[in-house]
């Protein structure tokens, strides 16, 4: 079984959901700009 | 390693293209503006790769690929997350704040902005020395891994390499300034990319996958003493010296944070986003640039741990704790052994790709600073045509400061890198990225954060960093911040007129 430390598995999904949350703004951004 | 005359060529294609890109540029670069902003008319996908490519140098594949080879996998996890986060931070925060600030106002350089924003001809002058002092060391690194492959290529000596690494740039930057740097790095970005995901591809088959990578990296007994689980913890492996003082989870978080948020305050990303053509190009820089970091970051910065899995039982004892000492040649070997012909030259091209790519935005952001913030600042009058012609020679002669630099030097790229990014970050942290958003922030402020990050910095990590793990960038940003707030509140409110460009 693989026992990998979750302090690393965390820098992972951080990544990850930081990643996300960027191109959900990104896309709101872009959304709202073309209203105006 | 061994490379042939196909791996060869991919690297003289290279050299070729670029300077057939940078005569396309000549004709569009006859005036300050057009030569440092390329006509302020780039588009977001040029603005996206161009940004990334100017980010990643050489450190980033070879250091950065290489890391978890000696350090556990926290490396790669912590160094991909702070590096998402600081992209999305930079297009977020200051992408359209600076690009907005840029359009009304008509500044070329970053120490304009610090002239425009704190009405300071001495604040301005701090910027441009803190600027081409720091730029012109962290050159040093940047030269470095691309020259190596160029040199183990071809194989020739390692001041060939650098010749040959630094002179397309310097002709492609002084035809066609920013719009041919920002035209390569969508070549050599793309370059990057591909060579990422290529590498990610070779060496995931190679282990079966990540998941089969980590369980026989867990079943393995590294140099016949150290068990493979050590990689799997966060408080693992590291250099023998942090773990026997048990500081490896202080070194990764130090040293990932600071290569990785320099990206919210770096100079020669920021001048970039005065030359995009509109804000429409911010928004979809928005979207792109993140996804290009991070497919990037996900792709290359946890590779060396398997590299164990592939390599160790090629290699003697002596042979795998010489890699772990320089880590920079992991990639490089397991590539070699693993692609064939021509797809090795393609991967190994990364790291001389993205040196050339750094270098050239580097050299136009010096450039920038010494003819526009230094000639034009003392002589005025200097008619636009000497100016420009001086921007197109100024490269050389930072060129010429850091390879000699360059040539005296040691130590792994990615600590080099770490020191200057570092030190750049914690210094135009405050007056740029914090002065677009915070209107209390005065003249005085912006000089002190600026002195104090540097003073403080480079002290620090010259004789306290090695003594104590805490990375330099932890007291030379409490330093910087602190003067920067405690000065601006104690000292006299900006004009109206200062403030009036930040909206």
């Amino acid at each position: 079984m693989i026992t990998l430390d979750p302090m690393i598995l965390s820098g992972y999904a951080i990544a990850v959901i930081v990643l996300l949350i960027g191109l959900i703004y990104g896309l709101y951004k872009a959304r709202k700009g073309e209203r105006k | 390693m061994t490379f042939d005359v196909l791996d060869a060529s991919i690297i003289a294609v290279i050299m070729l293209a670029v300077i057939i890109v940078g005569t396309r540029g000549f004709k569009y670069s006859r005036s300050l503006v057009n030569y440092f902003l390329a006509g302020k008319e780039l588009g977001a996908i040029a603005l996206a790769f161009s940004i990334m490519a100017t980010y990643f140098s050489a450190a980033s594949f070879l250091g950065g690929g290489g890391a978890t080879y000696l350090y556990n996998l926290g490396f790669g996890a912590w160094l991909t997350a702070w590096h998402i986060v600081g992209v999305v931070l930079m297009w977020i925060l200051v992408a359209e704040r600076l690009f907005r600030y840029a359009s009304k106002t008509n500044i070329i350089s970053i120490p304009d902005f610090i002239e425009r924003r704190y009405e300071s001809r001495a604040a301005k002058a701090v910027s441009a020395i803190v600027m081409m002092f720091l730029f012109t060391l962290y050159l040093t690194s940047v030269y470095k891994g691309g020259a190596i492959i160029i040199a183990t290529f071809l194989n020739t000596s390692f001041e060939v390499g650098l010749m040959l690494l630094t002179i397309p740039v310097l002709v492609y930057i002084g035809l066609g300034g920013l719009r041919a740097a920002v035209l390569n790095n969508l070549l050599l970005g793309s370059l990057m990319l591909l060579a990422a995901f290529l590498a990610f591809g070779y060496i995931m088959s190679a282990v079966g996958g990540p998941l089969e990578g980590i369980k026989s990296l867990q079943e393995m007994t590294i140099m016949d003493k150290m068990p493979g689980s050590l990689w799997l913890k966060l408080n693992g492996a590291g250099p023998s010296r942090a773990m026997e003082i048990d500081m490896v989870p202080y070194l990764i978080m130090g040293v990932t944070f600071s290569i990785s948020m320099a990206q919210v305050a770096l100079p020669s990303l920021l001048m970039q986003f005065y030359a995009a053509k509109n804000v429409k190009v911010i928004d979809g820089g928005r979207l792109l640039g993140p996804v290009l970091v991070a497919a990037y970051a996900i792709a290359v910065f946890s590779l060396g741990a398997f590299c164990h899995v592939i390599l160790d039982h090629q290699l003697t004892v002596s042979e795998v704790a010489r890699l772990m000492k320089d880590p920079d040649w992991v990639i490089p070997k397991t590539v070699s052994i693993l692609a064939p012909s021509g797809v090795r030259g393609l991967i190994l091209a990364a790291p001389v790709a993205a040196s050339m790519s750094t270098l050239a935005v580097t050299l136009i952001v010096l450039s920038a600073t010494l003819t526009r913030d230094v000639v034009q600042s003392l002589k005025p009058k200097v008619s636009e045509e000497k100016l420009v012609a001086l921007a197109r020679v100024v490269p050389i002669a930072f060129a010429v400061i850091s390879l000699l630099l360059t040539l005296i030097q040691e130590g792994i790229i990615v600590e080099i890198v770490a020191a200057a990014f570092g030190i750049i970050f914690v210094c135009f942290l405050g007056p740029i990225t914090i002065g677009l958003y915070w209107r209390r922030a005065t003249k005085f402020g912006a000089i002190a954060s600026m002195i104090s990050g540097l003073v403080i910095g480079l002290y620090w990590h010259l004789f306290l960093y090695k003594a104590t793990y805490i990375h330099t960038v932890f007291p030379a940003l409490a330093a910087s911040l602190l003067s920067f707030f405690l000065v601006s509140l104690l000292t006299k409110k900006p004009s109206s007129k200062a403030l009036e460009p930040l909206g």
